[in-house]
């Protein structure tokens, strides 16, 4: 009985041994499914994981969407030709060109049976497809065309653009974000043609005059296969727009996250943003965590000076929605107003700019130092001196570029990285 | 010299013995500071007494930082950059000179890596260091100047720090 016991016991051990690996390599060899356009996709050839990438057949793919395909057997390279485009990759080399153009692959092609399989990112760059990536279901979705319905309409695009036109700073700084130059932008506010921060990425860029007001016969000449607006600045133009190119509108200037999940979108680059607003989330977890006792929900108080000599405080706004993620509160006197943008027309009412922390993104705008001198006229008074930000040193000039005037993901992040300085953070 | 001539009036001899004398002082007088008074990495000379023109002065009379290696050097910067800001706000003038001169020196170690690749940064944090150092020795503190300095040294040395580093 007892040896009979010992045999079950052994028996089934075995059992469970013999069955791990069979499981993992079942995992590892789970089967990768294409479609396109919600059409699953049967190739002689299985798209497959190899060494964390997705590989898929080209050929079929390409062919699939309308391509041509020839191989050259003794170069081992293959030339695709799609919609006036022009691609050619070898197999076992990372280098391609589309176009002329040459680009690095994130793996080789890799010949399997005959069949040339690419990295499916790959895939999107060059055919003009939008690509994403299903982990559950282990599906590689590649979409032919995308609709965006947004604030002002809906707006289909029919291959993922290369022309693009930027009509916004704050989508300026995500087109350099996500690795898409703009045929043409808005130039920024100060600092023409574009924000230093972000100049050098945006050479050869045209400029397409200011983002309240832009040069739509400029944006003509551009010939762009979609703009990229923005409600609040472009709701009165919106019409003339859509008859250049599709028109995709964002709803919020000041929502960098929204904005940089839309243009994702449009551009195939969802990839980037995740991984961007991931970091973005861990980033502000960490401040939180470091922030000091003292410091955490103290209520931030953020102003400018206008040209004209009067303040203004901000309860919206980019550097507004940051300070609320991060747990920071708004001034009473502020919230009392029930005002996003509460004027402040003298000292009378300059207890409506006092907080815990005053910040003051003041921008000297025609660079003439004449709203400094404003500014120090403000700082200069009696009762200045006695609100309670100042008196305890908690009055600081800030960015007015990456903290009020961009309003972009890059520009969020150079902001967060200020509040370390700010709050004495490591 | 011309005062000790007009102090001397006509009698010439007399005043070359005096040119001489001088001349014998001032020479032996830099052999002195040259060999004997080895100035500390991060001090200031300025400080025994030698007069500044200005904000790149200071900065000049820093000796760069003996560093192990970038990174670490680069890394001790930005804190500093961020504790100064604390040192002034507490008013600790001691704190705050001797992390400012410790900057420049770091900073003066660092700019060779970094020269070529942005000179305009490179110029701009020069500018700040030499503000702060001018601005920290000052009688009277302006803690808003400094603090501006401070934030401007902040951002120029983020926007460097990568080619430092990677």
């Amino acid at each position: 009985m007892m040896r009979r016991k010992l045999l079950s016991l052994l028996l089934a051990v075995a059992l469970v041994v013999g069955l791990v690996p069979a499981t993992a390599a079942v995992a590892t060899g789970k089967t990768v499914s294409v479609t396109i356009d919600g059409k699953k996709q049967s190739y002689s050839v299985n798209p497959r994981i190899e060494n964390g990438r997705t590989l898929v057949p080209y050929r079929a793919i390409a062919e699939a969407l309308g391509g041509t395909v020839s191989y050259d057997g003794k170069s081992k390279k293959a030339t695709i030709k799609k919609g006036g485009q022009t691609i050619e990759l070898t197999q076992g080399s990372k280098s391609a060109r589309i176009n002329g153009s040459a680009i690095t692959l994130d793996a080789a092609p890799l010949n399997v049976s005959g069949t040339l399989l690419v990295p499916l990112r790959f895939v999107g760059e060059s055919l003009g497809v939008w690509v994403t990536w299903n982990g559950a279901s282990s599906t590689a979705v590649l979409e032919t065309k995308r609709t965006f319905k947004h604030e002002l309409g809906s707006t289909t695009l029919n291959s993922v653009p290369k022309r693009v036109v930027v009509l916004f700073n704050g989508g300026v700084d995500i087109s350099v974000l996500l690795k898409v130059k703009p045929v043409g932008a808005v130039e920024s506010y100060i600092q023409q043609p574009f924000y230093e921060y972000i100049r050098s990425s945006l050479i050869g860029v045209k400029t397409l005059g200011d983002e309240t007001q832009p040069n739509v016969e400029a944006i003509v000449a551009l010939k762009p296969d979609v703009i990229i607006a923005t409600k609040d600045r472009h709701e009165g133009i919106y019409k003339q727009l859509s008859k250049i190119a599709p028109t995709i509108v964002t709803k919020d200037l000041a929502d960098w996250q929204d904005n940089l999940q839309v243009m994702s979108k449009v551009f195939n680059k969802e990839d980037i943003a995740t991984a961007y607003l991931a970091d973005w989330k861990k980033q502000v977890a960490e401040f939180k965590r470091k922030l000091s006792a003292k410091d955490k929900g103290a209520a931030v108080s953020i102003i400018r000076i206008n040209p004209n000599g009067t303040a203004r405080a901000y309860n919206t706004g980019f550097a507004y929605k940051i300070f609320q993620e991060l747990g920071f509160s708004t001034p009473k006197a502020q919230r009392a107003t029930g005002e996003e943008i509460i004027p402040v027309a003298s000292t009378e009412q300059i207890s409506l700019l006092d907080g815990d922390y005053i910040f003051d993104f003041t921008t000297d705008w025609d660079g003439d130092g004449a709203i400094l001198q404003h500014q120090k006229t403000w700082t200069s008074s009696a009762l200045w001196k006695n609100l309670n930000a100042v008196k305890n040193n908690k009055y600081y000039k800030v960015n007015s570029v990456t903290w009020n005037l961009s309003g972009g993901a890059l520009a969020a992040k150079l902001m967060l990285d200020d509040l370390y300085f700010y709050f004495g953070l490591e | 010299m011309i005062i000790i001539h007009m102090r001397f009036g006509g009698c010439g001899t007399i005043r070359y013995i005096v040119l001489m004398m001088l001349v014998v002082f001032l020479l032996t007088g830099c052999g002195a500071s040259a060999s004997d008074t080895k100035t500390e990495p991060g001090k200031v000379v300025a400080d025994s007494g030698e007069k500044t023109d200005g904000k790149q002065d200071r900065l000049a009379l820093i000796e760069a930082a003996q560093i192990d290696d970038v990174p670490s050097a680069a890394e001790e910067l930005t804190s500093l950059i961020k504790t100064f800001k604390t040192a002034v706000e507490s008013d600790d003038r001691d704190e705050a000179v001797r992390q400012a001169e410790r900057m420049a020196a770091l900073w003066k170690s660092l700019s060779g890596n970094a020269g070529s690749a942005q000179p305009e940064k490179v110029k701009q944090i020069e500018n700040d260091l030499g503000g702060v150092l001018e601005a920290v020795a000052a009688a009277e503190w302006d803690k808003t100047r400094l603090i501006d300095l401070d934030y401007s040294l902040y951002q120029g040395f983020r926007d460097v720090k990568p080619a430092l580093t990677n």
